[in-house]
């Protein structure tokens, strides 16, 4: 299958410490990936790499076959690529119909097919009106990620990055989360996906890449991963 | 032409031109590194350290004994705003920049109004000396030493005193400075005051170069803003140092072909280029791998 | 949206239809007001409202999109020069002061654009830009100051020095031979500013408004929804300078005279205090508090007073502290809560 995103040796330290270390990481066109690692593994710092969010030291990215190195955060965003952020990034200010308004780059309703059937199916899902002028603020914690989600799928993105979707939500709202992703795919989209919590990537999970140490550790199904002993190490610290 | 007096006079001027860099902005530059807020009432304040030393001469004090009341003076009015103004504004570092902006006309206005358009100004110490055909004034080598002394007393404090090791850990990441019992609005405070002294010092010290009047510390601000700007906030100490090294490098060729003002706006566009370069200041360039 | 719904907008004070009537009012009594003034006292009144795009200039700039600009009077000041460079030489041909206008504005857009390539595409911290573009307007000021002496001559028109330019050619309009002056300068300068304003509010409640005002609320969000904001800050920073340019222009044509203090460490303060003053995220606002600032800075000096710097910047320091919004824009939403608690009432 077609390679989406490809990363070659990436490397950068900050001050001493390696927060990536010759890192390659491939993911599949349609896949849904889980990245997880225990903290300062570096799986912030690959999302900020993919973005080019942090120069990097050395190694190369490649989105959909182009080499983006040199590309500017904005220009990498406009070949397809969302990322939601681990702290939620929505405009707090300003009311939920603009922050959709400004996501879609005000052009609301030109979307193709799937991705309008996409967004019906998201927003039944998610039950909160994208229309409201009501400051983005005033939400609940669960509404502002799935806003956040909402907001990136309309810039027309088709690889998603979810840093922490699930931080602060429920079971039953992480449930929904899940099935969001799987919705997501199901339409075409990659959904690559930062996450601590285990019970949200027994739900999504296909692939896994371990994270340590800034480096790719492990990579496998959901049960190898589970089941690798050096992977429950890492976790438990020496 | 010989060469040795002729690369002598070039280091002086470049030294003086350097050390000048460094006493206008080594105030600016501790406050905003630590707190990531520009004085821009710095021009007046440097203007604050002229006049104590002016109305003190003509009260009889010779000059080198008013130093330590400029430098005094600038941190008692560096408290009082501080304790008013600035730690109301720590998260709206713009507003800062504007209340302090008011703040400088407040001082400077009132200054005419109190003291009017001049007061006397302050013969400068020493006099000359000179060699292989050039003139050089003891007093600017005397300002040269003044500011290796101060950049040098920084270093030690910073680096050698409790009082350092609370403020670096301060400046570093003041969330985590607070959790291990590190008091940040007293270091906000101290730091905001201390920057003030040193900036009405450094206008005591170079009061004897120029008039002494209400806006005089625009002449400082233009330098200082550049400096500060270059250098950057990650490091105070290697900030200031090269800042006003390379700026000092690029003025004096210019200043000397093309006389001061010239030498001035060389230092603008050269920031300009230096900070399309470097946008973090230089002192982010790790030059000696991990400090 | 249709260009009235535009303008009542959502990104400025008086959203809602009956803000029309206000406006109309608004309008109306300044062009009324004239008339109970004589020749002198207009073309005194045409000076605060000539100085409007200047505040408006700030109030763009960092009200609505994040940037402080504290040069935003460098924009001002070489408008004026070169409006007074390129109609003092061009008079020979016919509408040269519309030559001289166009002149002026793309001359200070010129400039901004250097100086907004350097700041913006440099990604620089938020506090670099204030310090840069104050350095930036002080250094002109220098410059301009010693211009005295013949060689520095454009053409027929000389730089001044210090003293500054004089004799610079009012406003004529092309089917009239008289320069503007009272009354007929009034009305221009009423005309010019309405129609700056108007065009400006419709700008802002567009949808570009509401790009430039992501880009304030959280820049790094903005850049990673695909939005390049080098290229919006720059575009919206020439934009301010073309604003102040107007206010510089008008002036030059209003005077005709400028100085290099004009450019100045107390001349830069003004506008960023009158945003602040009035609430920088406000036109409207901002529009008031520059009359009303103008009008109070002029009254004291030509009294005689003294004060008047004095009571600007405890003006801007009381604004900060206590009116976190502004004076003029905490007044109107004060006044419009109790409007609408008084409505609730009478429904009862």
């Amino acid at each position: 299958m077609e390679k989406i995103i490809e990363t070659n040796n990436l490397n950068k330290k900050f001050g001493g410490v390696s927060a990536l270390s010759n890192v390659n990481f491939q993911v599949e066109k349609n896949e849904i990936r889980c990245v997880i690692g225990p903290n300062g593994a570096g799986k912030s710092t690959l999302f900020k790499a993919l973005f080019g969010l942090i120069k990097l030291d050395s190694g190369t990215v490649v989105v959909k076959g182009k080499e983006i190195s040199n590309f500017e955060p904005s220009a990498r965003v406009r070949l397809g690529l969302g990322m939601t952020f681990q702290t939620i990034r929505a405009y707090n200010n300003l009311s939920v119909r603009e922050n959709i308004e400004i996501a879609s780059g005000f052009s609301i309703g030109n979307y193709s097919d799937e991705k309008s059937n996409l967004l019906k199916e998201l927003i039944e899902l998610f039950d909160f009106s994208i229309n409201s002028n009501f400051p983005a603020k005033n939400l609940a914690h669960h509404h502002l990620q799935w806003l956040e989600i909402l907001m990136i799928i309309h810039t027309g993105a088709d690889v998603l990055l979810l840093d922490e979707p699930t931080a602060g939500l429920s079971e039953k709202e992480t449930g929904m989360t899940a099935d969001a992703v799987k919705s997501c795919k199901k339409h075409g989209l990659t959904i690559i996906v930062v996450e601590h919590d285990l019970k949200f990537i027994k739900q999504i999970a296909e692939k896994i890449t371990v994270m340590h140490q800034g480096g790719v550790f492990y990579e496998g199904d959901l049960q190898s991963t589970l089941n690798n002993v050096e992977v429950k190490n890492i976790y438990l610290g020496h | 032409m010989e060469i040795a007096p002729l690369i002598i006079s070039l280091v002086y001027q470049a030294l003086t031109a350097g050390a000048f860099l460094v006493l206008c902005s080594i105030g600016l530059m501790i406050v905003l590194g630590m707190m990531n807020i520009i004085n821009l009432a710095h021009g007046e304040i440097m203007m604050i350290g002229a006049y104590v030393a002016s109305l003190l001469v003509t009260e009889g004090l010779p000059f080198f004994l008013t130093l330590p009341f400029c430098f005094l003076v600038g941190v008692l009015v560096g408290l009082v705003i501080e304790f008013l103004f600035i730690r109301y504004l720590y998260s709206r570092i713009l507003s800062a920049l504007v209340l302090t902006w008011g703040l400088g006309l407040i001082i400077a206005q009132g200054a005419l109004l109190i003291y009017g358009p001049f007061l006397p100004s302050i013969k400068i110490p020493f006099g000359s000396i000179e060699y292989g055909g050039f003139t050089y004034s003891i007093y600017q080598l005397f300002l040269i030493f003044v500011a290796a002394l101060l950049v040098a007393l920084i270093y030690f404090i910073l680096q050698k005193t409790e009082l350092g090791l609370k403020a670096r850990a301060t400046m570093q990441n003041p969330e985590i400075a607070s959790t291990i019992g590190i008091n940040k609005k007293k270091m906000f405070s101290i730091t905001f005051a201390f920057g003030a002294g040193l900036a009405a010092l450094a206008g005591g010290v170079l009061a004897p170069t120029t008039t002494i009047a209400p806006f005089m510390g625009t002449q400082f601000v233009a330098p200082a803003f550049i400096t500060v700007v270059v250098g950057g906030a990650t490091n105070i100490i290697t900030g200031t140092l090269y800042s006003a090294g390379s700026l000092a490098a690029i003025r004096t060729p210019i200043g000397m072909y093309l006389g001061s003002f010239a030498g001035t706006v060389g230092l603008f566009f050269a920031a300009l280029i230096l900070i399309r370069l470097y946008p973090n200041g230089l002192a982010s360039i790790r030059l000696f791998g991990r400090r | 949206m249709g260009p009235l719904q535009l303008f009542l907008g959502e990104r400025d004070l008086g959203k809602q239809k009956s803000s029309l009537i206000f406006f109309l009012a608004y309008l109306v009594s300044l062009s009324i007001v004239p008339m109970v003034m004589g020749d002198y006292e207009a073309m005194n009144f045409a000076y605060f409202l000539l100085n409007i795009p200047l505040g408006l200039s700030v109030t763009l700039v960092w009200g609505y999109c994040g940037i402080l600009s504290f040069g935003q009077i460098a924009f001002f000041g070489v408008a004026g020069y070169a409006y007074g460079i390129i109609a003092g030489n061009l008079t020979q041909l016919p509408a040269y002061e519309f030559i001289g206008i166009g002149g002026g504005i793309l001359s200070s857009m010129l400039l901004a654009s250097i100086l907004a390539y350097f700041l913006f595409f440099a990604r620089v911290e938020n506090w670099i830009i204030p310090v840069l573009t104050l350095v930036f307007t002080l250094l002109l000021e220098t410059f301009l100051a010693q211009t005295a002496g013949y060689q520095w001559k454009i053409g027929n028109v000389l730089l001044g020095g210090y003293n500054g330019m004089t004799g610079i050619p009012s406003m004529r309009l092309p089917w009239i031979d008289d320069p503007l002056y009272g009354y007929s300068f009034y009305y221009y300068v009423l005309t010019f500013v309405a129609l700056v304003f108007v065009a400006l509010r419709i700008f802002i409640n567009s949808k570009y408004g509401s790009i430039i005002v992501a880009i304030r609320e959280d820049s790094l969000r903005t850049e990673v929804l695909g939005y390049d904001i080098r290229k919006w800050q720059f575009f919206v920073f020439v934009l301010a300078a073309a604003l102040a340019s107007v206010s510089g222009i008008l002036y030059v044509q209003w005077g005709n005279y400028i100085t290099p203090s004009q450019l100045g460490l107390v001349a830069a303060a003004q506008p960023v205090i009158w945003a602040a003053i009035g609430g920088r995220s406000s036109l409207l606002a901002v529009s008031l508090s520059t009359i009303g600032m103008t009008w109070f800075s002029f009254t004291l000096s030509t009294q005689g007073n003294q004060l008047s710097l004095i009571f600007i910047g405890a003006a801007a320091v009381a604004s900060i502290m206590l009116f976190r919004d502004g004076i003029v824009l905490t007044l109107w939403n004060s006044v419009s809560k109790l409007g609408k608690l008084f409505e609730k009432k009478c429904d009862n």
